[in-house]
């Protein structure tokens, strides 16, 4: 048998065409942009990740628990998966690019990580990460349930410590009534309470609120600090510059 | 046309896109080594190896575009070789029997580097079952490295492997093996 001239004669015979060489290369393009679109998910989820931790309330970790109490609440799981969704598509991309299966998965691994924290750093300065997390609030429920998890670890009125938007603010700013996430009404005294520099008590704040409870009605606060996490019920009827 | 034996493989790449009758003299020169591979990681009869091997030229010719120059045109059609020999197997649903030459086990058992006391002539006989209890990973680099004396860069770019991870299966495929030698006790009668 002459393998050779029988292949030979079938290509001819049935006029066999090598596939054009562009459409090898707009298939390694594809894989190209596909790993470049992965970056770049990566790097917003890494902004997003790096606004939610960053404004938690860490000062309060102490009374709302415990540091590893407090870190099952607030981690930003949806975008932990994201993230770690868009490792593996990063990874099939790179793996079918000319020449990309030269590479360990840990080496790709370690460079997506790389890249995404850099970018993701920047993005994070830039203040994508808080648009992000906001236009994601706004536009999926889920997403929102996911957002307003962190809240129930910073919201226990018998451990000294509240969330929720301000209602009616005196006009001496001594006073304010507070609607928290559970939907119910305080009576917040913060003559003696301190607030971060250039915070100023507006009404439909979203404020932390620590200090400590008179009865299941009136709290005497010893803080009032700006809160940047979200919740629904308190949103829905908040302006859109909630922060 | 007896200057198309001094071309290179790539030469033979451009003037096949040119005319498909140049391919002939890339199939005659690898027709053999690919239909040895083919049974050998495959164990298919000849005739079933060789119509196998011409379905593995025809989609070498058609993807000849795809070809990347940076690698070695074997490597490149002996990735093709693999893959389709692999796709067949699959299909047929059976476990491969595995076709090794007599040269081939001896090969083996001396890339083993085993010691004095263990009976080589015994061994040979043995090796084939051993290399069959392997899985398929370990026992496709072996034959790469081994029989058709590949180095770990054209391995790596025949199965798609990083290099490192490419060395780690040869280095377990060896010591698997001589595991099994000491498992089956053959050492030499004294």
């Amino acid at each position: 048998m002459n393998i050779g001239k029988d292949v030979l004669d079938k290509i001819k015979t049935e006029d066999i065409k090598p596939k054009s060489r562009w459409s090898f290369l707009v298939k390694n393009y594809i894989f190209w942009i596909a790993g470049v679109l992965a970056v770049a998910v990566g790097s917003i989820a890494v902004s997003v990740i790096m606004f939610v931790v960053q404004n938690q309330q860490w000062s309060l970790v102490g009374r709302a628990g415990g540091f590893l109490h407090v870190l099952i609440y607030v981690l930003p799981y949806f975008w932990l998966v994201v993230f770690a969704l868009f490792v593996l598509v990063a990874y099939y991309n790179i793996r079918h690019i000319d020449g990309g299966y030269k590479y360990q998965l840990g080496i790709i691994i370690a460079i997506y990580l790389g890249l995404s924290v850099l970018f993701g750093t920047f993005f994070y300065a830039v203040g994508l990460g808080e648009k992000t997390d906001d236009m994601m609030n706004r536009r999926s429920p889920f997403y929102g349930h996911f957002a307003e998890m962190p809240n129930k670890v910073w919201h226990k009125p018998g451990a000294g410590m509240m969330v929720g938007k301000i209602i009616d603010l005196d006009k001496n700013k001594e006073t304010f009534n507070l609607l928290d996430i559970n939907s119910k009404d305080w009576v917040i005294d913060c003559r003696r309470a301190k607030k971060p520099p250039m915070f100023i008590l507006e009404n439909g704040q979203i404020v932390s609120v620590v200090g400590h409870s008179e009865d299941d009605k009136h709290f005497i606060a010893e803080a009032v600090l700006p809160f940047k996490g979200f919740d629904r019920k308190l949103k829905g009827d908040c302006p859109p510059s909630r922060r | 046309m007896s200057d198309y034996a001094q071309k290179t493989d790539n030469e033979l790449v451009e003037l096949s896109l040119e005319k498909a009758d140049h391919f002939l003299f890339l199939m005659n020169r690898y027709e053999k080594q690919l239909l040895y591979y083919i049974r050998r990681i495959s164990g298919l009869n000849l005739q079933d190896a060789e119509d196998l091997l011409q379905e593995v030229f025809v989609k070498t010719y058609y993807n000849l575009n795809g070809f990347d120059p940076k690698l070695k045109f074997s490597s490149w059609i002996y990735r093709i070789a693999h893959n389709e020999t692999i796709s067949e197997i699959r299909k047929r649903k059976v476990r491969p029997l595995y076709y090794y030459q007599e040269q081939d086990l001896i090969n083996i058992v001396n890339s083993l580097e085993v010691d004095n006391s263990v009976d080589k002539n015994i061994l040979k006989d043995e090796i084939q079952g051993f290399l069959a209890s392997l899985d398929k990973k370990y026992r496709e680099v072996l034959v790469l490295k081994y029989l058709e004396e590949k180095d770990y860069k054209e391995i790596s770019d025949i199965l798609k492997k990083p290099i490192g991870t490419v060395g780690t299966l040869v280095n377990r495929a060896k010591k698997k093996l001589k595991e099994e030698i000491l498992k089956n006790k053959i050492y030499e009668h004294r």
